[in-house]
């Protein structure tokens, strides 16, 4: 899973700074179950595309639903740093070390203490 | 009205999705055909004068007297621009409010910040109505201008403009309605109400394509145009002709944009203004009443009988406007519009300050279904907020 780009959002959303995450290939719940290492996890399978929110305090939320190729990213410190802790979270992420989490729909995740 | 992905549009207070069948279809033969020549009819069609027709059209839409009336613009934002510049205000005061779109608000603030003009930006109550008694404290000697929407595109608040107009009227104070969200869908009568500039817009409610828009300018009223140039006829004339409408129109016009708006109006005419406007008012009702049934919702707006607009605000405990609306698109294909929706100042009023609501708002095409599904997916929505 690679990071194509990373897309400024600019429109009437209000304050936040958005930023669009386009990946090579598409968001699945191996990925997202990953994500649930990274950070505080909620994901919610029972919607119509299940949809999975991810945040890294202090640094950013990310969030998309399953079977896209790109996510949105809220950043709420300073937007280099939670870039790059976001892309850390991407480069981490191993496809064939499987399904390690805990996860399940509606509930939270914390990382490993 | 679902379309062929599979996707909800429900964001026709920013602009009407889909057009009607008789909008794209004049408008494909519009294009099709010989440009049109100003004051010489299509080459197309020798007798079709689009201009002159959608004027008159707009003209008896609004009861506004002479369709020179009306001028075309290239949307509201044009149109009170022309208004607001128009006037020539220096030193003059203004009174606006806080529901104000920014098509209002920055041209105010630009003259505001060049000392040109004072400005009072009244307020509104919870749901975004304008009490005239504020309009009326707020004058003062030198108060030339009240600005205001006749339909908030926060919370479809549709605003008493013939009390204010009346208070504006019997101070010697011009009246500016922006009815970029009401013109089309709410009956607006030039002749009766003191009214001296209304902009509107043609892409919403009237189904014209973006980019077009008017000004109806009241006769005798002077301003100072905004652009000059061509106009088509009278070319040996040095400076702009005098006269309305090519006083303001410098340019080639948006043609394609005027023979939409002609069949958007036409289509409203077709189905009839009343069934129209008693189909957005159950819309409306059905949307404000669904919504208040959902745990965790406030709904902004309340429901007083002016409120026919079908466009609704609101958020959802536990989650942002920004991500509720993203779950409704992402997970169900909804497309609503979340943020403070270009009308920065009114969310302190209701209370969605810093980031504002949520607004869903349907069309003519959207159907009782597609209303219920929406409904659905933002109660399922809920359960994000719950996780928090
Ligand atoms: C209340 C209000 N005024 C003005 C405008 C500007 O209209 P336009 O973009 O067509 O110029 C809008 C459009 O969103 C609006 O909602």
């Amino acid at each position: 899973m690679k990071i194509v780009e990373i897309q400024r959002l600019d429109d009437c959303l209000g304050r936040s700074i958005i930023r669009e995450v386009h990946f090579d290939e598409p968001i699945d719940s191996a990925f997202i179950k990953h994500l649930g290492h990274c950070g505080k996890l909620s994901y919610f399978k029972e919607f119509a595309r299940p949809f999975f929110r991810l945040e890294l305090p202090g640094h950013c939320t990310f969030k998309g639903v399953e079977g896209a190729l790109s996510g949105r990213l809220v950043l709420t410190g300073d937007p280099d740093l939670a870039v790059s802790a976001f892309r850390q979270v991407v480069t981490r992420f191993d496809r064939s070390q499987g399904d390690r989490s805990k996860v399940t729909s509606g509930h939270k995740s914390h990382p490993p203490q | 009205m679902t379309n062929r992905s599979g996707q909800l549009y429900l964001n026709n207070g920013a602009s009407s999705f889909p057009k009607p069948e008789r909008v794209l279809r004049e408008v494909d033969r519009y294009l099709r055909g010989i440009p049109a020549q100003p004051g010489r009819g299509s080459g197309g069609c020798p007798t079709d004068d689009p201009v002159g027709e959608c004027r008159a059209r707009l003209a008896k839409l609004f009861l506004a007297g002479s369709p020179e009336n009306i001028v075309f613009t290239s949307g509201a934002t044009e149109s009170l621009n022309l208004a607001i510049r128009g006037l020539h205000l220096d030193g003059a005061h203004v009174i606006t409010t806080a529901i104000e779109h920014n098509s209002v608000l920055r041209p105010l603030y630009l003259l505001e910040q060049d000392s040109r003009i004072s400005l009072t930006i009244v307020g509104c109550d919870q749901s975004g109505w304008v009490d005239p008694e504020s309009i009326l404290e707020s004058i003062q000697p030198d108060t030339r201008l009240v600005a205001i929407s006749h339909c908030s595109n926060v919370t479809g608040q549709v605003q008493d403009i013939e009390a204010i107009g009346t208070i504006a009227r019997e101070h010697g104070i011009l009246m500016l309605v922006d009815a970029a969200q009401s013109a089309g869908a709410v009956d607006i009568n030039l002749t009766t109400l003191p009214i001296d500039l209304l902009a509107f817009t043609g892409h919403k409610a009237m189904w014209g394509l973006p980019g077009i828009g008017g000004l109806y300018i009241r006769p005798g009223l002077y301003l100072e145009p905004l652009k000059t140039g061509g106009s088509g006829i009278k070319s040996a004339l040095l400076h702009q002709p005098p006269e309305r409408p090519l006083l303001y129109e410098a340019g080639t016009l948006n043609m394609p944009g005027i023979v939409s708006l002609k069949a958007g109006l036409d289509e409203i005419e077709a189905i009839g203004k009343t069934a129209f406007q008693r189909r957005a008012a159950v819309q409306r009702r059905r949307l404000e009443d669904g919504l208040r049934e959902i745990e965790g919702v406030t709904v902004y707006g309340a429901s007083g009988p002016n409120d026919t607009q079908p466009l609704v605000s609101f958020r959802q405990s536990g989650l942002t406007p920004e991500e509720t609306s993203y779950i409704l698109q992402e997970s169900y294909g909804i497309i609503c519009r979340s943020g403070l929706h270009c009308a920065p100042l009114i969310h302190e009023y209701l209370g969605s300050a810093p980031d504002g609501t949520v607004r869903i708002s349907p069309s003519w095409f959207t159907t009782d279904e597609e209303l219920v599904g929406c409904l659905d997916a933002i109660r399922e929505t809920a359960l994000a907020g719950v996780a928090q």
